[in-house]
């Protein structure tokens, strides 16, 4: 399998009041195309910040990002906007979105806004209402973000982060918002989503989340300290299935210090 | 611990509390500017005739050489004399100096509109006053002061020229302006000069000049000593009280009152301004509001820390708002309002200080009424900025799958239509903006317009001859004949040459009484000699034809309630003859009065106060372009004479009044263009603030520095739009409603603006829109500081 991501002697420091923090030290990983992978580990371990450098929202201190053959750490502003626009779809913790547009045109904005692929509008729309179809949130296109629950409005940027067909997704706890049944239909959603070739890097601190990826990273001071490869299950795994996986990842993160 | 919160609170919203501080700085300088402005534009005129102690009604009668009084200035004392209505009265004397009495020295070269009439300072009648507003007292050998209204580029403070008479010439120097209250407004035909007493009696004695009385007359009851003084039929140039003195000062009213527009329009968008800025920062405040409320402060204490801090910001802003107010309020006065004294600046302190105070009460008062609210809602409702549900009302109104717009474009139009409260600040500012330039641009091109011609009374012609000398002399036979002969002369002159005339008129102008019954009125009265009475414009009735017939002005025509049809009588020859009105015409000439007779009417030349240049109308249908070369002709072969387009010479008449807006409107241009891109420019940072995190989502969702960019100008450039456009469309209206208001009072009851629509409509709002779009462009480069990052502050 070609890679996906590639991450290269990543660092990223900060520098607050005049004191250097670093958060990421010399990370190194791969992620190939296809896989779910989770990073986990304690609160101020650097898993957001690792996400935030590797997806090209933020600028590495040093190292270097390739998403397949482009090395992002290269790119000037402009090139990275048309990156982050057409190879990656981005998914936050809240669900941001422009107040003053329906839902659906939400889901469109990104699409609009590229010329990847050359399509129509009406293929756009087509391909926004399959989308939404899938994610079961047909209904609520045209109400206000408002007017709609979380979860739901997490499924609406799911299918945003969707609509320009990234080769890859990031997920910055993308069920942190969310009550556990809402989470659970999320989840459903980018397993999904990852069965139909996308490849996804998420960071969570539920440890149900990540038993429903193929690989999981822990990273503990800005350094993986360990992984974890899971058999890939099923898209509806039975109850026992699911309690398998989530013993398997309960042990492991123990053993990590969890 | 309060003023921890506020320290920590002050630094950290840096970026808000500065740019309400700035708003408040610029709402007490506009403010306080303009009441400042609208105190001395409204008490101006008031001020100048208290400080010059002018006397209640005047009189100004041509008089003999040297000042020796004629029969009717004899007649005219006895009667001041006698008459019971009279408590005192004061005469001054005065040269007249006719372009050929003239010699002008060097470089300098004294070109004359109007007669130049030679006075000693040593008047009894009033006050003069020099350039600096300080009484001129005294005034040295061989200097003169002269007004404003002669100097010109070749004529200024400095420069001198000889008087002469025969062979004695003496020199002046001209050391400085004089403000001179009766004869110095715009629309006064005369102007004074002041020289020393000595040198005037050296005129006298050395000299033989034509010269004016000028009678100052004090009375308790000016109504009935008009009355009476009318009766008698005095030959005069001019007389009236000091209500139609100050109408000669209506070009500087225009000015003024399109100031007081400006001022009032500034205090209005300032007003706007500040209340835009509070409600914008304090729902900022709203989520640490909500926190503090949660961790179970009390209202109060809440409440009292956000008041101080609003107290302290409007505090430095007013102080800084107020020493900056002091020289603006200058700048608006002493650029444009030239010709009167007005009040020392000294008041400006006091009336800036009290602006001040207010603008700082206004605004802890709005604080206190905005973080009301604290009391009501809950910790959540705060922490979601006083939005107190779950549900809200529907907010998109467009949709982005069936519009055809470019997403940015959708962005920005969409935004614009849910939030239009949000924008109304820009949408007025932009809106005033464009009535504040359109209002002097469409009074100087209808100024400018041939139309105006029409509206003085004047026919139409191709342009005109003054001679001021010869006019003057032709006045001074009181024969018609010389007239006739001298309208023929210029004719065959002008032939000579090879201009092709077809014919050449005058009008010549009386002051006489008309009546009606009880009613009268001196009023000025005009004959066309040469001219068909059918040239002339009549706004009802047909024009007079025979002798006995008359067309008189609505402002005749209401002074002796008059209509067509009606016998009114004009005191002539010692008689009251009567005319018919078989006509109402409407005149900017003399503040709207005219009376119009035929040429046939036997009338008292005798009683002519004066003429009008000769007009010239030229052999077929002539281009401008030929007009214009045949003038250069005739400039050439005539040097003595001043030879001018309609325009030209209504532009004289009405002193220069395009020439003197010119400037206003520049600056006006110039105030409304820092105007709009100031609030643009705060603005566009306050939305920078609020919207970062939207900024950030964007950008996080693929779109570049560019394309956000452009989301934020084309809303900001749309909402200016729509502003701008309401201005265009009411701009004309509100000219009407102002300057309109000035035209009336000039006499016109009917105008109608002449509008340079690529000017109105395109120019100005594109130039505006333009300079403001720019500035907004110039702000938004702040997007590229925007990190993904600030998707934090997303509401």
């Amino acid at each position: 399998m070609a890679n996906a991501l590639q991450v290269k002697d990543l660092c990223k420091t900060y520098i607050t009041n005049k004191r250097q923090n670093n958060v990421l030290k010399n990370v190194n990983f791969n992620i190939e195309e296809g896989e779910m992978v989770a990073i986990m580990g304690p609160s101020g371990s650097g898993k957001s910040t690792l996400l935030y450098s590797v997806s090209g929202m933020d600028r590495p201190t040093a190292g270097e990002v390739s998403l397949a053959d482009k090395k992002i750490t290269d790119l000037n502003e402009s090139e990275l906007a048309k990156v982050r626009l057409n190879d990656m779809g981005f998914i936050f913790q809240q669900m941001h979105m422009l107040k003053n547009l329906s839902v659906m045109d939400n889901i469109l904005l990104p699409a609009y806004q590229t010329d990847k692929g050359g399509r129509s509008k009406e293929e756009i729309n087509v391909y926004c209402k399959e989308l939404m179809r899938k994610l079961e949130i047909s209904d609520i296109a045209d109400n206000d973000i408002t007017e709609v629950s979380g979860g739901q409005l997490q499924r609406a940027c799911i299918c945003r982060s969707l609509m320009n067909k990234p080769e890859i997704l990031f997920a910055d706890e993308p069920t942190g918002a969310l009550n556990r049944s809402s989470s659970d239909e999320v989840m459903e959603m980018l397993n999904r989503i990852n069965e139909e070739g996308t490849t996804i890097m998420l960071v969570t601190h539920d440890m149900k989340v990540a038993a429903n990826c193929s690989r999981i990273l822990y990273i503990v001071d800005g350094n993986i300290k360990g992984e974890l490869k899971l058999e890939k299950g099923d898209t509806s795994p039975s109850e026992t299935e699911k309690k398998d996986r989530e013993r398997k990842v309960n042990n492991w993160l123990s053993e990590m210090g969890w | 611990m309060n003023a921890k919160i506020l320290k920590k609170d002050l630094k950290r919203k840096k970026s808000m509390n500065f740019i309400l501080l700035i708003f408040v700085m610029l709402a007490t300088t506009f403010i306080a500017a303009s009441v400042n402005n609208m105190k001395v534009i409204t008490t101006g005129l008031d001020h100048y005739f208290e400080v010059s102690q002018v006397c209640d009604y005047l009189i100004n009668t041509m008089s003999g050489i040297n000042g020796e009084p004629t029969d009717n200035d004899l007649r005219l004392e006895a009667f001041l004399e006698e008459n019971e209505n009279v408590d005192n009265y004061e005469v001054d004397d005065g040269l007249m100096i006719f372009e050929d009495q003239l010699e002008d020295v060097g470089d300098s070269e004294l070109e004359l509109d109007s007669t130049l009439t030679v006075f000693s300072i040593k008047s009894e009648q009033q006050n003069y006053f020099d350039e600096e507003n300080q009484l001129l007292k005294d005034i040295g050998a061989g200097e003169m002061y002269v007004p404003k209204k002669l100097l010109s580029e070749t004529f200024q403070v400095g420069d001198s020229i000889y008087i002469k008479s025969g062979d004695y010439k003496k020199k002046f120097t001209v050391k400085g302006t004089v403000k001179d209250v009766i004869l110095g407004g715009e629309m006064m035909g005369m102007a004074r000069v002041l020289i020393s007493q000595k040198d005037y009696d050296d005129l006298v004695e050395h000299g033989e000049f034509v010269s004016q009385k000028m009678y100052g007359v004090y009375t308790e009851d000016v109504d009935a000593f008009y009355q009476e003084y009318v009766d008698q039929g005095f030959y005069v140039l001019f007389n009236g009280d000091m209500g139609i003195i100050r109408t000669t000062y209506i070009m500087d009213m225009i000015i003024a009152g399109i100031l007081l527009a400006v001022s009032i329009c500034l205090i209005l968008i300032s007003a706007i301004m500040l209340r835009f800025t509070i409600l914008f920062t304090v729902n900022e405040d709203y989520k640490e509001i909500g926190i503090m409320k949660a961790i179970g402060m009390p209202d109060k204490s809440i409440r009292s820390l956000y008041v101080v801090k609003y107290l302290v910001i409007s505090i430095i802003g007013a102080v800084i708002g107020f020493f900056v107010s002091i020289p603006f309020t200058d700048m608006l006065v002493s650029s444009v309002v030239k010709n009167i004294v007005i009040e020392s600046g000294n008041n400006n302190y006091l009336t800036a200080g009290i602006v001040s105070v207010v603008v700082v009460l206004v605004i802890v008062w709005f604080a206190y009424l905005s973080t009301g609210r604290i009391k009501k809602v809950t910790p959540m409702d705060a922490i979601r900025s006083g939005n107190n549900g779950e549900r809200f009302e529907k907010k998109s109104i467009l949709s982005l799958s069936k519009s055809k717009m470019r997403p940015t474009t959708f962005m920005a139009m969409n935004d614009v239509l849910c939030e239009l409260k949000k924008y109304i600040v820009l949408v007025i500012t932009g809106m005033i903006g464009v009535w504040l330039v359109v209002m002097p641009a469409n009074t100087i091109n209808t100024l400018q317009s041939e139309k105006v011609a029409a509206w003085f009374g004047l026919a139409p012609c191709d342009f005109f001859i003054m001679e001021q000398s010869r006019v003057e002399e032709n006045v001074a036979t009181a024969d018609r004949q010389v007239y006739e002969d001298y309208l023929d002369e210029v004719q065959e002159r002008l032939e000579a040459i090879d201009v092709p005339v077809d014919y050449t008129f005058t009008e010549v102008l009386y002051k006489y009484k008309v009546s009606k019954g009880e009613l009268s009125y001196n009023s000025m009265t005009l004959m066309g000699l040469g001219s068909d009475t059918e040239a002339y414009m009549y706004d009802e009735g047909v024009a007079p034809k025979e002798e006995n017939e008359v067309a008189i002005t609505h402002m005749v025509a209401q002074k002796i309630d008059a209509q067509i049809g009606d016998t009114i009588y004009i005191n002539m020859f010692g008689e009251e003859r009567p005319f018919i009105v078989t006509a109402l015409y409407q005149s900017m000439n003399n503040m709207g009065e005219g009376v119009r007779f035929t040429e046939e009417a036997d009338t008292d030349f005798a009683a002519v106060s004066g003429a009008f240049g000769v007009q010239v109308v030229l052999e077929g249908d002539m281009s401008k372009e030929e007009v214009s070369a045949i003038i250069d002709k005739v400039e050439k072969e005539m040097p003595n004479a001043k030879v001018e387009t309609t325009k030209e010479f209504i532009d004289d008449m009405i002193g220069g009044i395009s020439d003197m807006l010119k400037p206003v409107k520049t600056m006006i241009m110039t105030l409304v263009i820092i105007i709009n891109i100031l609030v643009m420019v705060l603005m566009q940072k306050m939305f920078l603030i609020r919207e970062q995190g939207e900024m950030g989502m964007l950008k996080a969702i693929g779109f570049s520095n560019g394309s956000i960019m452009s989301w934020q100008t084309k809303r900001m450039a749309l909402v200016l739009f729509v502003g701008m456009l309401l201005g265009t469309v009411t701009g004309t209206p509100f000219s009407q409603l102002t300057s309109g208001q000035v035209f009336q009072l000039m006499g016109a009851s009917k105008i109608e603006f002449v509008i340079n629509p690529l000017e109105i409509y395109v120019l100005y709002p594109v130039v505006i829109w333009a300079a403001t779009v720019i500035a907004c462009v110039i702000t938004m480069l702040q997007v590229r500081k925007v990190s993904v990052d600030s998707i934090k502050a997303i509401e």
